[in-house]
């Protein structure tokens, strides 16, 4: 290799990852997630996803053929116009294929299963390149070290390896793509954390991200969840980076930030509508530069952002402000025929399909949503039968391929987004004042009175908050630390009341806390909802919480001693799943007694961080060394339960690593 | 880059190429999951019956659950991959469980169903349950033993 395409990798690296230890977690956590990666089906609606993703890969919107598929029919997530059935969130499909095509290419010379297998060891032996780099390791050590684990779980994975279809790879792809995406989350809070407080915060945050939230549970689950998380993520780090530069480097950050924002749209255009408008509102409320032309440039890149969405609505309804979640849903009872590439669609009707959206479907072993994301219905009770009124409207009249006038365009999408961004926002409000259904949202689920268990076989698999993210305990703190500043401003009126002369972090946090309490209260009115396992609704502001948690001064006031850190974490995973697996093994736990035994534990692990958070915030008394464990403590519960759900909790598909399979045999079952 | 490290990536990529497609060689097995032809013969079956019951769900669950036991069957002289069946049925629950299991050795396997929830109220008086374990494969389908009992309390 050249000097010059070296120096070229290099600065590509640089770009991307920051620097090293950015590397080595993202690596590492793609290691790690797919350590339980099953390729499978969780919830149904992998199902559409999986077809529309073998249609995308083969040039077509439309799904041409069902190639997943539970049983004969139409399946949810799947939309009808003019007879073709379409799926959703295109924009996350879009990133996973070229992985479609690099794994089928691949699967020309390498056998499908092997082939991820390849994979997995290739990321190993790169994690160990990296780390044998760090000062702290000798490096020939390390590198042998390391190959040589990397060796032998290669060889056992080939020597155990089970035959995985070939027609399993675009699902594969599909999961491989939000793996990747979960570990970029974590990078980009690795970056966003440290560019405040230093490398240590930040790896720290990045390294919570993935084992210690519900972020690493839906790494392998391809819904839209973690792109969106992993993208909100971005936003704020571009805005971060906007309010520390000057300039023009402080105007491409920004635009940065609305280019990500606008993409959200081709993935889930309600949840882009929020982050969009908090982005614009948070922005020019902060920024220095409010010129025409920083206003002009921002708003053209998020049309560019937004382009693709309002093409592939183009393409398919003819509408560009008509995302396909408000095309007619097709029924579940459907008689349902996909229409093959290349062909008329006449004869291949949907029967039974409606332009009322439905919320179809049926249990699953393990888990269905049939009432799947915002902005479909505003009912949680999964009966469909709702008009809701922006799509009737569209349907009704847009469904021609000549393209209606723009007026009438722009009207329409005004319509629908003031009917759905109005509602979701007053019911959302409506809920605050119901104290029993917030508690069962945030804080214990056990058996939920609103949630119809029916659909996942009376199981009560799904958690709240707290309990899927234990380390949010943290921010109990929260209220002492605003109460202090807001006693110092009034002692010394030191704070700017422009929020423009805040300190970059100060206008970081405004944006984190906008987009956290938007994002949640828009989804308030669906909640508590079955089958969201760890309120998936809410995994953006989740993934937000992990900023929140080591913008704590107490959190980061226990890292300051590394191996303590480290130890206190193994040593509270050690503890949790000796409680877990004695739990399942001794007590003859079934699923749903297992899932709320594990959140019992959070929940008090939890309570551990916040005593010790807050008692090192208000008292001189409690050491760096206590808060440590108290934050670590959760962080060990929380990597347990991602463990256990893949090895033990959830069994579904097959292990992409055949040498798990192994492992997973050797604990108990449910 | 590191001959530890060089020497492990070719490694890798020797075995995938040599495994592929085009060399022939296949290592991959059928999964654990596939059954064909074949038969077996049974020897032992054993259920612990106390462990049947109904009982109400733990730790905030809310349902009540039926729990089953787990069925060790001792199997030999296996041909093939028959799988075996453990069909837990409760006609008055409209509960019926089934737990496979592809046998591919001689030796003893172990089926446990998982526990079925049921909304509280639904399971209230004793029902009758049927266990049978039966050996299934493409050539062959016959129940090896069949015990009925009941669960549930005395109305």
């Amino acid at each position: 290799m050249s000097d010059t395409s070296k120096r070229r990798l290099i600065a590509a690296g640089r770009w991307c990852f920051g620097d090293r230890p950015g590397l080595v977690l993202w690596l590492g956590l793609v290691c790690w997630f797919g350590l339980t990666w099953r390729v499978g089906f969780f919830i149904q609606d992998t199902y559409a996803m999986g077809n529309t993703l073998v249609a995308l890969a083969d040039g077509q919107l439309h799904v041409t053929e069902l190639r997943y598929s539970l049983t004969f029919g139409s399946q949810p997530g799947l939309y009808e116009h003019q007879g073709q059935a379409y799926g959703r969130n295109y924009g996350m499909l879009a990133l996973a294929v070229p992985l479609v095509w690099v794994l089928e290419a691949g699967a020309t010379v390498v056998a499908p299963r092997l082939l991820l297998v390849g994979l997995w060891s290739g990321f190993g032996l790169l994690f160990v390149t990296q780390v044998a780099e760090f000062d702290r390791f000798d490096r020939d050590r390390t590198r042998a070290v390391g190959s040589l684990l990397v060796v032998l779980l290669f060889a056992a994975s080939v020597l155990t390896a089970t035959a995985l279809p070939i027609n399993r790879l675009p699902l594969a792809a599909l999961q491989l793509s939000t793996i990747l995406v979960a570990a970029t989350a974590a990078l980009v809070l690795y970056r966003l954390v440290g560019r405040f407080h230093g490398r240590r915060a930040g790896l720290a945050a990045g390294a919570t991200l993935g084992i210690a939230t519900p972020v690493g549970f839906w790494a392998t689950l391809p819904k839209r969840h973690t792109a969106v998380a992993a993208l909100v993520l971005g936003v704020v780090y571009a805005f971060a980076v906007s309010r520390s530069r000057e300039g023009d480097a402080a105007l491409r950050a920004r635009a940065g930030a609305y280019a990500l924002a606008g993409y959200i749209t081709w993935i889930h255009a309600f949840e882009a509508l929020f982050v969009v408008a908090v982005l614009g509102a948070v922005d020019l409320l902060t920024a220095r530069d409010r010129s025409l032309r920083a206003l002009a440039v921002v708003g053209l890149v998020l049309l560019i952002a937004s382009t693709p969405m309002l093409a592939t609505n183009y393409a398919i309804s003819g509408n560009p402000a008509q995302p396909p979640r408000l095309l007619g849903g097709i029924s579940y009872d459907a008689e349902f025929s996909p229409t093959p590439a290349g062909t008329e669609s006449n004869g291949a009707t949907p029967r039974g399909s409606s332009t009322t959206p439905t919320d179809g479907g049926s249990a699953t072993p393990t888990g269905n949503e049939a009432a799947s994301g915002g902005g479909q219905t505003n009912s949680t009770t999964g009966s469909g039968g709702t008009a809701t009124p922006g799509a009737t409207a569209t349907v009704a009249d847009g469904g021609g391929p000549a393209p209606p006038p723009v007026l009438d365009t722009i009207r329409a999408g005004t319509d629908t987004v003031s009917t759905f961004a109005g509602d979701a926002v007053v019911s959302g409000f409506a809920v605050l004042t119901q104290p029993d259904r917030l508690w069962h949202i945030f804080v214990r689920s056990g058996a939920i009175p609103s949630v119809s268990y029916g659909n996942n076989d009376y199981e009560a698999i799904d958690l709240a908050v707290l309990e899927a993210m234990p380390v949010l305990g943290a921010l109990v703190a929260l209220p002492v630390l605003v109460g202090r500043r807001l006693q110092a401003v009034a002692d010394r009126s030191l704070w700017a009341l422009d929020p423009r002369d805040w300190r970059p972090a100060r206008q970081t946090d405004l944006l984190v806390i906008a987009l956290g309490v938007v994002l949640t209260v828009v989804y308030l009115p669906r909640l508590p909802l079955f089958s969201t396992l760890t309120v998936r609704y809410l995994h953006p502001v989740m993934a937000l919480g992990a900023y929140g948690v080591w913008r704590v001064p107490a959190a980061r006031a226990g890292l300051s001693d590394t191996r303590w850190v480290v130890g206190s974490y193994l040593t509270g995973l050690a503890v949790a799943l000796v409680v877990l697996l004695g739990g399942v093994g001794g007590l003859g736990l079934a699923v749903g007694e297992a899932v709320q035994y594990n959140a019992l534990w959070s929940l008090a692990a939890a309570a551990v961080c916040a005593v010790a958070v807050v008692g090192w915030t208000v008292s001189a008394r409690v050491s760096d060394r206590v808060v440590a464990v108290g934050v670590a403590l959760p962080a060990g519960f929380t990597t347990a339960s991602l463990l256990l759900s893949g090895l033990v909790y959830f069994r579904y598909g097959s292990y992409a690593f055949d040498v798990v399979r192994v492992l997973a045999d050797l604990f108990p079952v449910l | 880059m590191d001959r530890w490290v060089t020497f492990a990536g070719l490694l890798v990529v020797f075995v995938l190429v040599g495994t592929g497609p085009l060399s022939g060689v296949d290592v991959t097995s059928a999964s654990a999951s596939t059954f064909g032809d074949g038969n077996a013969t049974v020897s032992e079956v054993s259920v612990d019956r106390s462990e049947l019951s109904l009982t109400p769900g733990r730790f905030g669950t809310d349902v009540t659950y039926l729990r089953v036991p787990a069925a060790s069957v001792t199997v030999h002289s296996v041909t093939d991959r028959p799988q075996l069946l453990y069909i837990v049925s409760v006609p008055g629950l409209d509960v019926r469980l089934v737990e496979t299991q592809v046998v591919t050795d001689a030796g003893t396997y172990r089926l446990t169903p998982d526990d079925r929830a049921m909304p509280p109220g639904r399971a209230d008086g004793r029902y009758d349950v049927v266990l049978s374990v039966r050996l299934q494969s493409f050539t062959t389908d016959r129940t090896v033993t069949r015990t009925s009992l009941t669960v549930g309390d005395e109305q």
